[in-house]
């Protein structure tokens, strides 16, 4: 079931924000914690493994600790968004902040949307909406792609890719932020060549070492 | 330089072309080279050094023999020869000092060959008498009068040679390590083929030499040889009928008061070793501070706002390729009565000899250099210690302090040999300010900026074990106190007096009553600005408080109106979420109450029984204070553990509490900086300092902690590290001067260091309670 996901450290807020969404909720929805993780990189595996189509999240994360041994995380869902936005480029990111004018501000430009905590709660309906279309299109767009991907990496696999389609795959595979490990597989000819030729350099060297070790000796 | 005349025509007047000098000519030479008559005694004991002497006696009479006045200067040294005189002594502007270089392992300090022309700045008549191994006894006579008239040519003169040529050899005194005081020197020998010495007798003096010459003497010759070496290397005797009081071993006893001895040395390549010493209780200087530094983090190029050269150049490190070994040695003295504990000398003595001797000196090969460090010469101040002084007049507890050109005897030893690039200035005085003497200057400035942040260490160290200085208030008080007690005691003395004496007192009586009035005003007044900075101080914290946790309360303010919002929407959905709705509502009135409590919470900060005077239980006033302001710590996972002991004072609750609320607002602050786990550490106890009670209270915090080298900048207002990620200034600066002028005011100190446990600062605050 396809779930929102809420971050924020202060269980207060966590609650009321979780209520705020849950009686504007439509079926088959629902809302999910997002744990503070100590390492904010591990968040957008977190959101994929557990189906969280789009985030809602405190601005500053670094206020209360998630357990009294510790100290608080020391990030905020600026960072969070960044790490999100190199695996998955158009992921729906809602964010929440008391004071929009502060010192230290949210980055509005990579986030879906940065809302007042107080307007978000006037208004809890029209946000919860947008929050469900801004995730269905990200889920919808994200599930053409990756059917594409799949048919396209057959083609590549069993060699009839045309060029076009090639580049085709290299674009689906940077919207979807997997541009490293698919660049090299759609390359694997042109490695096991080189490869082959380098062993074949190395098998010369070891016979000109040989003879020249046997003519010395 | 060979000049090569044109042949004549004529052969009677054939005859060789020679420059030839006029008598006159040499005097004035030797008149322009020697500025007094202390100098000219001066450059003759340099002669006598030079002549390996280990000893020489300078005699100044007004009744010498005969009863006519005399100078007398003679040394065991190795004397000359019949040749020697004739073709050296004589030969002006010859210096043998230039071909040979040691004797007895001392570098010559003479070079130009005119020391002994000097001997006619002292007197018209010179007789010299001298005596070399396994030689006859040389005696001459010099009529320098006969200089004088104009015309004559230098060669004309003719010097009549002595008949009687013995004279007495100075012998040695010796040093009595028990009593530290030489002992009376041993009579002298006459000379003879072993017995070797010169000595020059000058008669007809030219000048009336006055006590104050001879203490002028006295102190020149004292700083003319090392005096920290070790005297027996070259002792200088002064006998005078004149100031009998400077007669005898020449020694300077002020060396053993100074407060702090550094010693720096540089080994010519790119180390300094350096070494504190610090006068102890009994007046004994023990090393205190040791160890070696390396060129590039020790040495300064001093402000020289009037050198030549770009920008580039002045702020450039100066490289010690040009510069061979030096040592230096730095006296900082007091000029208190403390420094002269246990002499026989009194502050006046020693203000008198700083004034005098005080100065950074240069030796070279253990023979003075003028006019460096000589207080007396407007360049004798050559690293620039008092205008540096007057541009910045901060006391020792200040970070900046910087030493007087008045407490510091200096001594730079380097040799000739060794540093080549340091050389003579054709005239008599001074060096060649060349790339080498810069770099001179600049270690030695490196020296110094050691020594006043030694001293200064030392003297905020040594603050804390002395009670804290009264307030203003305080002093007021007690000079109320005296003026009253003073009038009662008046008022009994007339008592006793005789019928109709007591008119006489009835002036001073009334100027008593009206001085008493006139305290009793300023007090009120005092009492008034008191209050009113007691006052300011607290609104400021309040302010800065605000600011501080303004997160917390906006955070209040924010819970409060979203949970109602969230509970109305849960109530509006068409089947309300009842429990989850009265939940909403409850934490609603929970935040709401909070957001009153700030309120109260400013509202009693500024109470109008927390500016009064009043007996104060510190330790209830600071927990409650505590406890309204944990919510906001806890809103932030900072952990608070206190302990507080029961300490009564009568004191200004206002002043107590912006200390505590600084304190705790730069806590917060740090322990926000950083990914430990947030804690602060509260202590109040008793302490007694100095005699006096007081109380402690100590706050630490698992912040960054403040680094050393700005620990006492940390109280001066406006100054702030509090930053941001980009390094914008977040903090007012304003927390930590608040706390130090209410200390100032309430009376006590206050310290900052590393709190252990918890790895953040920790402050640590004393008040008197009485």
């Amino acid at each position: 079931m396809p779930k929102i996901g809420i971050l924020e450290d202060r269980p207060d807020f966590r609650t009321s924000i979780r209520r705020s969404i849950r009686s504007h909720l439509p079926n088959g929805w629902e809302t999910i914690d997002v744990p503070l993780l100590k390492d904010a990189e591990h968040i957008p595996a977190w959101l994929n493994n557990n189906d969280v189509q789009v985030l809602i999240a405190d601005y500053k994360l670094n206020e209360l600790a998630q357990n009294p041994d510790e100290a608080p995380v020391n990030y905020t869902s600026n960072e969070v968004i960044k790490f999100i936005r190199q695996m998955m480029p158009d992921y729906p990111v809602f964010i929440l902040t008391a004071v929009p004018e502060a010192d230290e501000q949210p980055d509005a430009a990579s986030a879906e949307a940065v809302m007042k905590r107080t307007e978000f709660g006037r208004d809890a309906e029209v946000y919860v909406s947008r929050m469900i279309r801004a995730a269905q299109r990200f889920s919808i767009q994200f599930q053409h792609e990756l059917a594409e991907l799949a048919s396209l990496s057959e083609s590549i696999a069993t060699g009839v890719a045309s060029e076009q389609e090639r580049e085709r795959v290299k674009a689906l595979q940077s919207l979807i932020g997997l541009e490293i490990t698919v660049e090299s597989a759609a390359n694997r000819q042109e490695s096991l060549d080189e490869l082959s030729h380098k062993l074949q350099e190395l098998e010369t060297l070891k016979a000109t070492l040989e003879n020249e070790l046997t003519r010395r000796l | 330089m060979l000049i090569v005349a044109k042949k004549p025509d004529n052969d009677e007047q054939k005859q060789n072309k020679n420059f030839s000098i006029d008598a006159r000519a040499m005097l004035t030479w030797g008149r322009d080279s020697i500025k007094d008559h202390s100098t000219a005694v001066l450059e003759l004991v340099k002669n006598s050094y030079d002549a390996g002497a280990s000893v020489v006696e300078i005699s100044i009479f007004a009744k010498g023999e005969g009863g006519k006045p005399m100078i007398r200067i003679a040394d065991n040294g190795k004397g000359m020869t019949d040749y020697d005189v004739s073709n050296k002594w004589l030969r002006i502007g010859f210096s043998e000092k230039r071909n040979s270089k040691e004797i007895n392992g001392r570098r010559k300090s003479g070079e130009k060959g005119v020391g002994r022309i000097s001997a006619d700045r002292l007197g018209r008549r010179l007789e010299l008498r001298t005596q070399a191994a396994n030689q006859q006894a040389v005696g001459l006579a010099v009529d320098w009068g006969l200089f004088e008239k104009s015309g004559i040519d230098l060669s004309a003169i003719e010097l009549q040679d002595l008949e009687q040529t013995t004279f007495r050899v100075p012998q040695l005194a010796t040093f009595d390590k028990k009593t530290e005081r030489y002992l009376p020197p041993p009579s002298s020998k006459t000379n003879s083929k072993t017995e070797l010495g010169t000595e020059l007798t000058v008669y007809e003096l030219r000048q009336k030499w006055t006590q104050s010459d001879v203490t002028d003497l006295r102190n020149e010759l004292s700083v003319l040889t090392s005096p920290l070496k070790g005297t027996d290397d070259f002792q200088i005797r002064l006998v005078s009928d004149i100031n009998p009081k400077c007669s005898g071993v020449i020694v300077s006893p002020f060396y053993l008061s100074a407060h702090i001895e550094a010693e720096f040395t540089f080994d010519g390549n790119s180390a300094i070793e350096f070494k504190f010493k610090d006068r102890n209780a009994q007046g004994k200087l023990r090393v205190s501070e040791s160890g070696t530094a390396e060129w590039e983090n020790f040495v300064h190029r001093p402000p020289e706002p009037d050198t030549e050269g770009s920008e580039f150049e002045k702020r450039k490190q100066p490289t010690h390729k040009t510069l061979g070994p030096v040592t230096i040695k730095l006296l900082f003295y007091l000029r208190e009565a403390d420094s002269i504990k246990g002499t026989e000398f009194s502050v006046g003595d020693l203000r008198e000899f700083l004034n005098l001797q005080a100065g950074i000196k240069v030796y070279r090969d253990d023979i003075r250099v003028m006019p460096y460090g000589d207080p007396r010469k407007p360049e004798g101040d050559w690293l620039g210690l008092g205008p540096r002084k007057a541009m910045d007049p901060a006391g020792p507890a200040r970070p900046t302090w910087k030493v007087s050109p008045t407490q510091i005897i200096g001594q730079v030893f380097l040799s000739r040999d060794k540093n080549p690039d340091i050389s003579d200035t054709s005239g008599r005085e001074g060096l060649v300010h060349g790339e080498a003497f810069i770099v001179l200057r600049s270690l030695i400035y490196g020296c110094l900026l050691r020594l006043e942040s030694y001293y200064h260490k030392q003297f905020i160290a040594k603050l804390k074990d002395i009670p804290a200085t009264p307030s203003p208030r305080e002093t007021i008080q007690a000079f109320g106190a005296e003026l009253a007690s003073l009038k009662e005691g008046l008022k009994d003395a007339e008592k006793n007096l005789p019928r109709g004496a007591s008119q006489a007192t009835a002036k001073l009586r009334s100027q008593l009553s009206q001085t008493l009035s006139r305290v009793t005003t300023l007090r009120r007044s005092m009492d008034a600005l008191a209050t009113q900075a007691t006052i300011y101080r607290g609104l400021a914290t309040l302010g800065i408080a605000v600011a501080t946790f303004g997160h917390e309360i906006e955070a209040s303010l924010e819970l409060f109106m979203f949970s109602a919002q969230t509970a109305a929407g849960l109530l509006e959905n068409k089947t309300p979420f009842l429990n989850d709705a009265i939940d909403e509502l409850k934490k609603s009135i929970r935040a709401g109450e909070r957001v009153g409590a700030w309120g109260m919470y400013a509202l009693r900060r500024v109470n109008s029984n927390k500016r009064k005077l009043v007996e104060v239980e510190i330790g209830s006033l600071l927990q409650t204070l505590l406890k309204e302001l944990k919510p906001a710590f806890e809103a932030s996972s900072i952990k608070i553990v206190s302990k507080f002991a029961s300490v009564t004072a009568r004191s200004f609750p206002m002043d107590i509490e912006s200390i505590f609320i600084n304190l705790l607002t730069n806590a917060y602050f740090f322990c926000k900086v950083g990914s430990r786990k947030r804690t602060i550490s509260v202590n109040l106890c008793e302490k007694k300092i100095g005699g006096e009670n007081g109380f402690e209270l100590t706050v630490s915090d698992s912040g960054p902690g403040v680094s050393k080298e700005i620990s006492d900048q940390i109280w001066e207002p406006l100054f702030s590290t509090k930053v941001d990620k980009d390094g914008k200034p977040l903090g007012t600066g304003l927390g930590l001067s608040i706390i130090d002028s209410a200390i100032k005011d309430i009376g006590g100190r206050h310290e900052v260091g590393r709190d252990e446990t918890l790895g953040g600062a920790k402050f640590i605050i004393w008040i008197k309670t009485e």
